[in-house]
């Protein structure tokens, strides 16, 4: 262990940590607020056609536009009614205004801090279900709903609503179908009258990301899925990135959510993101805001379209409900994960699997913290062979070990010799035949991966407590044991602003194990550097990530002492 | 500025090799080969370009399996 491989591990560790910690946030939140005021540069984009300050002013606008209540004060002085309907899933706003959705609710999911119903939609004054027939946007334009009294609605098995729009012959007619229990919004629209052939139909105000804690990193893709292979697009510090083609179904998915225009074909689709920076700083790399545009185009013949939405959470079974594939939004590989033999085939069904374990296991104990605990149980038996042939070989190898040494240190000066006088030793001894190999170690690992996307993922684990560590809120977050907040307020570097207690007991069972095992002198350094390098990486993951490891490394802790044990008896 | 970086990075696979052998809880016994894996991967960094050298370990692994002989197999 050199100096080098220190700087090295420290690299790493900062690397990793760095980018996601609060400090990172803080000092990159406080350096927008500076910028903020300075003079816009104006520059011309080929999609958007609005330029950087415009799209900034509107987030601004947007940032300062909270809620609904005041978008319907806004539509009061225009005299525009929102119709409000409510089923068991959600509550949906319709503006007359255009005939768009406005709001989306979640009457299942609620925000962290406020305990109100998440909002879907990102941009609510823009909205979903843009409507544009020959390039002319309808967006703007006054639709009627044709409602005297009451505005809210209660749906009942089946709700239409119907908008109209009429003006000098023209007629557009928006129809909104609500399902009582369902995540599905149908769009039907019909027109009269109208030159312009082509339909385009989309959602515009993007998806809010509702989870606090992941604001540091953009979790937001683009989805497209052309009823055989789903393809992602996700935003990379580009300016933008845009894509076109024929597609089924298109969507964009938050962390827990998905909004997505399901066409009855395969239509001619229009993806795209841009991302925008603050005004006058175009060296600034990190964008403020990013704006997610998806539509679906096609030449309406008949004066007819119908499309249908779905905007719900990426609960597995729920997706898989509608038979439209998407539960392929849940585990996507994406960019260099893709390297690995072909995994974005084969990495969703284990995740799949893993999940489909975790939610049955976990309606037989009623719990999620059990749950792991039974599954890194299984995990352990089921290797069991493989590490009780390992440890037990490691043990002998510890014995030759000083005898490897002292022929290393004699033929210095000539490896030919020394590797023939290992051999030697090792033929002698009888490298343990049993040994597994490390490719079965390797073999486990995407089951370790998969286990991870869940518990970040699948959203019924979103808030899951657990009576083994009953002061972790939730088994998808980093545990907070001691918060620091109030102390320190951005956090320790790479560490986090929290205090966890299983990276500690980790730390410690890393150090005990490679207390006991590393025994070659250039790895000295390993045995103290390994443990803390685990405690900074793992503060900051999920705590039921860490529970399974914490309880993998004492099971397998135990079984290395009793097999020693053993042994040392049978001399 | 290329031949340091190109340093940094091998130290850096390096220590990943490690890193992946504890964070996945590999025992030391696990190797049928003499070198281990792990030792063989950090020579194997030392002595080659990158490109080979990573062509190098993920051979050896693959060849690291309960159906293989084992036995002494360094770099050469």
């Amino acid at each position: 262990m050199n100096k080098n491989t220190i700087i090295a591990l420290l690299l790493i560790m900062i690397t990793v940590s760095f980018f996601g910690s609060e400090t990172y946030q803080k000092f990159y939140t406080e350096k927008i607020k500076k910028n903020e005021y300075k003079k816009p540069e104006i520059k011309k984009e080929k999609r958007t056609k609005k330029d950087n300050e415009q799209n900034y002013s509107e987030y601004k606008n947007d940032k300062e536009i909270k809620g609904t209540e005041e978008i319907k004060k806004e539509d009061d002085e225009k005299k525009v009614d929102t119709i409000w309907l409510e089923n068991k899933k959600m509550t949906i706003g319709i503006t007359e205004m255009g005939g768009k959705i406005v709001s989306v609710k979640m009457k299942e999911y609620q925000n962290e801090d406020t305990k109100e119903n998440i909002e879907i939609i990102r941009k609510q004054e823009k909205g979903g279900a843009q409507l544009y027939i020959g390039g002319i946007s309808y967006n703007e334009k006054l639709f009627d709903d044709g409602i005297d009294g009451d505005r809210k609605i209660k749906v009942k098995n089946k709700e239409d609503i119907k908008l109209k729009y009429e003006k000098d012959g023209e007629i557009v007619e928006k129809i909104f179908t609500i399902e009582e229990d369902s995540y599905k919004i149908g769009l039907e629209i019909k027109s009269e009258n109208i030159k312009g052939k082509s339909v385009n139909v989309g959602w515009e105000g993007g998806i809010v990301e509702s989870e606090k804690q992941d604001n540091r990193q953009e979790q937001r893709v683009v989805h497209y899925y052309n009823g055989k292979n789903i393809e992602h697009l996700k935003f990379k510090n580009k300016k933008q990135e845009e894509t076109t083609g024929f597609y089924k179904w298109i969507g964009i998915t938050s962390k827990y959510f998905l909004v997505s225009i399901v066409s009855e074909n395969i239509n001619d689709a229009d993806m795209g993101i841009s991302g925008y920076k603050i005004p006058g700083n175009e060296k600034e790399k990190k964008v403020v805001e990013i704006d997610y545009d998806i539509s679906f185009k096609t030449v309406a013949e008949e004066n007819y379209k119908k499309y249908w939405f779905y905007v719900g959470p990426t609960k597995f079974e729920e997706l898989k409900k509608y038979n439209e594939g998407f539960e392929k939004v849940l585990f996507p590989v994406m960019g260099y994960g893709k390297i690995f033999f072909w995994s974005e085939k084969w990495f969703p069904w284990i995740a799949e699997f893993v999940l489909w374990l975790l939610l049955m296991l976990k309606s037989i104990v009623k719990d999620y913290g059990v749950a792991i605990l039974i599954i890194t149980i299984i995990s352990r038996i089921v290797t069991y062979p493989m590490t009780q042939s390992s440890v037990k070989s490691m043990n002998k190898m510890k014995e030759i070990q000083p005898k490897v040494n002292k022929i290393r240190s004699k033929y210095k000066n000539n490896p030919q010799k020394m590797n023939e006088e290992i051999m030697k030793i090792y033929r002698k001894e009888g490298v343990n035949p049993l040994n597994p190999g490390c490719l079965p170690m390797f073999l486990q690992m995407p089951i370790f991966i998969a286990l991870f996307v869940v518990l970040r993922k699948a959203i019924e684990l979103r808030g899951a407590e657990t009576i083994l560590l009953p002061w972790i809120k939730d088994l998808s977050k980093p545990e907070v044991l001691i918060s620091l907040k109030s102390i320190i307020p951005g956090g320790i570097p790479i560490y986090g602003s929290q205090i966890a207690l299983l990276p500690i007991i980790n730390a410690m069972l890393m150090f005990i194990q490679n207390k006991m095992t590393i025994k070659d002198p250039n790895q000295k350094a390993m045995i103290y550097i390994m443990p803390v390098f685990i405690l900074f990486i793992f503060n900051n993951f999920p705590s039921g990530l860490v529970l399974y490891w914490t309880l993998s490394s004492a099971i397998q802790l135990f079984q290395q002492y009793i097999t020693g044990k053993k042994q040392e008896i049978k001399k | 500025m290329a031949e340091k970086n190109k340093k940094i990075i091998k130290i850096i696979i390096k220590n990943t090799v490690r890193i992946i052998k504890n964070l996945f809880l590999i025992p030391d016994g696990t190797c049928r080969y003499n070198p281990t894996c792990t030792e063989y991967a950090v020579e194997a960094i030392e002595k080659y370009s990158l490109f080979k050298a990573i062509i190098k370990i993920i051979w050896r692994i693959l060849r690291c399996n309960p159906f293989s002989k084992g036995g002494y197999d360094p770099n050469k």
